[in-house]
């Protein structure tokens, strides 16, 4: 299978320097690969890292064999795109939301909004239709968290940079959104997920999970996230 | 006396200074800690001004433009340093964009007042270009001040939201416009409010000062007019240029949010 992504050496100093995180690793088409470790090990790092949203301090990464630097940011980050345990929600309607990235210069020239698939993504996370209407800042945590998703998937990214995608679902919606990301990745053969997530539960109903353990451990300082 | 101004004398200038005592008294009897300030700012008004006036008398004798246009870059430096002073949050030294934008606001704005709209002979006229320029200095750096300073705090409390536009695949640019628009807003509200209030509530210094000079009234008020205009349009342009200048400082090289513009 070919490799879709693959980073090497990719370090970065967390908590205010006192430790480095240094990690390697690599995903083929159509797997999933959870980021595993104790808290404040830098898994949520190593996906900002990856995404390109903050600076490294060494190392590479290349998708689909191009290096990350030869390939504009905001491509990257289109394609390779993170999303945040802590839904962002903008002014605006749920709609107004959803459509935000359409109306940004790299997707207006590559992609375009399909009410169909949002509709789809909606059904499939059991979110009513009205709540494109409602005011997006009166979204509950598990409505925001379901919603950023669906932002996501519409812009067409290739590897999906998910932190605790399920932080804010409770049990019968958790197990949707897992059964959405499981059949998207499958779906295209240039798809693959990284996943960072505490839960053991979500990560057994994915299938071709490949695990990455982190185990960065600050000497004698207890951290935090 | 109509046509005249009433000169002060050095004994009513001296006592002038028995304002300030009263003002000393206060400070002392309620302990606010101003009367040393209070003394040293007064020294300071009084020698600063004096020198300006020696200044400016000569820069108007010669009246020429190798002489103004260095005295207006040096005010512009100075005015740049302070707009810049108490910006605690900026990522990179914001001294010479603060110039840039102000020189450049200035001069295009400062240029059409004097040499089309008041247009004295010659049109370079030390007399009108100094108090012009000076002018609009201060108040555009007051907006850039205040513009620039709300830029910062906006991209650092909405670090988030700025950061999920870059993920959608935004340019800086289009992930900060929003607090752009606020930061430019922010810079210029108090030039629109004065627009609003002038006249209603007080008379703006440098019509008061024609008046005292002896100036017609309504002469006075169309100079404040033109003044008060030309006031917000380098306002604008300022802190527009300045927004222009600054936004790009808050990303790396990749383009990504710098780690000082996370306040988490």
């Amino acid at each position: 299978m070919a490799t879709v992504l693959e980073f090497k050496d990719l370090s970065r100093p967390i908590h205010s320097g006192k430790l480095l995180i240094r990690e390697s690793g690599s995903i083929n088409a159509r797997q999933i690969l959870a980021v595993k470790g104790p808290s404040g090990s830098g898994k949520s790092t190593l996906l900002r890292m990856l995404a390109r949203i903050v600076s490294v301090q060494s190392g590479d990464v290349y998708w689909q064999g191009r290096h990350w630097q030869s390939i504009a940011p905001g491509t990257w980050r289109r394609n390779i795109h993170y999303v945040s345990q802590k839904p962002i929600m903008f002014e605006g309607t749920g709609e107004d939301n959803i459509r935000l990235p359409f109306t940004l210069a790299e997707l207006k020239e590559n992609i375009g909004y399909s009410s169909e698939l949002c509709q789809e993504y909606m059904k499939e996370l059991e979110l009513p239709s009205g709540l494109l209407q409602q005011n997006a800042q009166t979204l509950s945590g598990g409505e925001a968290a379901r919603l950023a998703l669906i932002r996501a998937l519409l812009i067409e990214p290739k590897v999906l940079l998910l932190d605790e995608p399920t932080a804010y679902l409770d049990g019968s919606t958790r197990s949707k959104l897992i059964n959405l990301i499981s059949s998207w990745v499958k779906d295209k053969p240039e798809r693959a997920i990284i996943i960072v997530s505490h839960n053991d539960e979500d990560l057994n109903r994915l299938n071709d999970v490949f695990v990455l353990h982190m185990n960065n451990i600050m000497d004698g300082v207890q951290k935090n996230g | 006396m109509d046509s005249g101004y009433i000169e002060i004398s050095n004994l009513q200038l001296v006592f002038s200074v028995s304002l300030v005592i009263i003002t000393g008294i206060i400070s002392s009897l309620l302990q606010l800690g101003l009367v040393k300030p209070l003394i040293w700012g007064t020294i300071r008004a009084f020698v600063q001004l004096s020198l300006i006036g020696y200044v400016l008398t000569y820069v108007f004798k010669l009246n020429s433009l190798l002489v103004i246009i260095p005295l207006i870059f040096i005010m512009a430096w100075v005015a740049s340093r302070e707009a810049t002073r108490r910006i605690s949050n900026a990522p990179a030294n914001p001294v010479p964009l603060a110039f840039l934008s102000l020189t450049a606001s200035t001069f295009v704005v400062g240029l059409i007042v004097v040499a089309v709209i008041i247009s004295p002979h010659p049109w370079y006229s030390a007399r009108v270009m100094i108090p012009i320029f000076g002018m609009l200095l201060g108040n555009s750096m007051n907006a850039i001040a205040l513009c620039l300073d709300r830029l910062y705090s906006e991209v650092q409390a909405h670090a988030d939201e700025v950061e999920q536009l870059l993920c959608f695949g935004a340019t800086p640019w289009e992930a900060v416009i929003t607090l752009v628009k606020k930061a430019v807003r922010a810079g210029m509200m108090p030039t629109i409010n004065s627009l609003m209030i002038v006249g209603l509530v007080s008379l703006p210094g440098m019509m008061t000062g024609q008046i005292l000079a002896g100036m017609n009234p309504q002469s006075a008020v169309r100079y404040q007019f033109v003044v008060m205009i030309m006031m917000a349009a380098s306002v604008a342009i300022g802190c527009i240029l300045i927004v222009a200048l600054s936004y790009k400082k808050m990303f790396n090289h990749d383009l990504a949010l710098l780690d000082s513009m996370r306040k988490n």
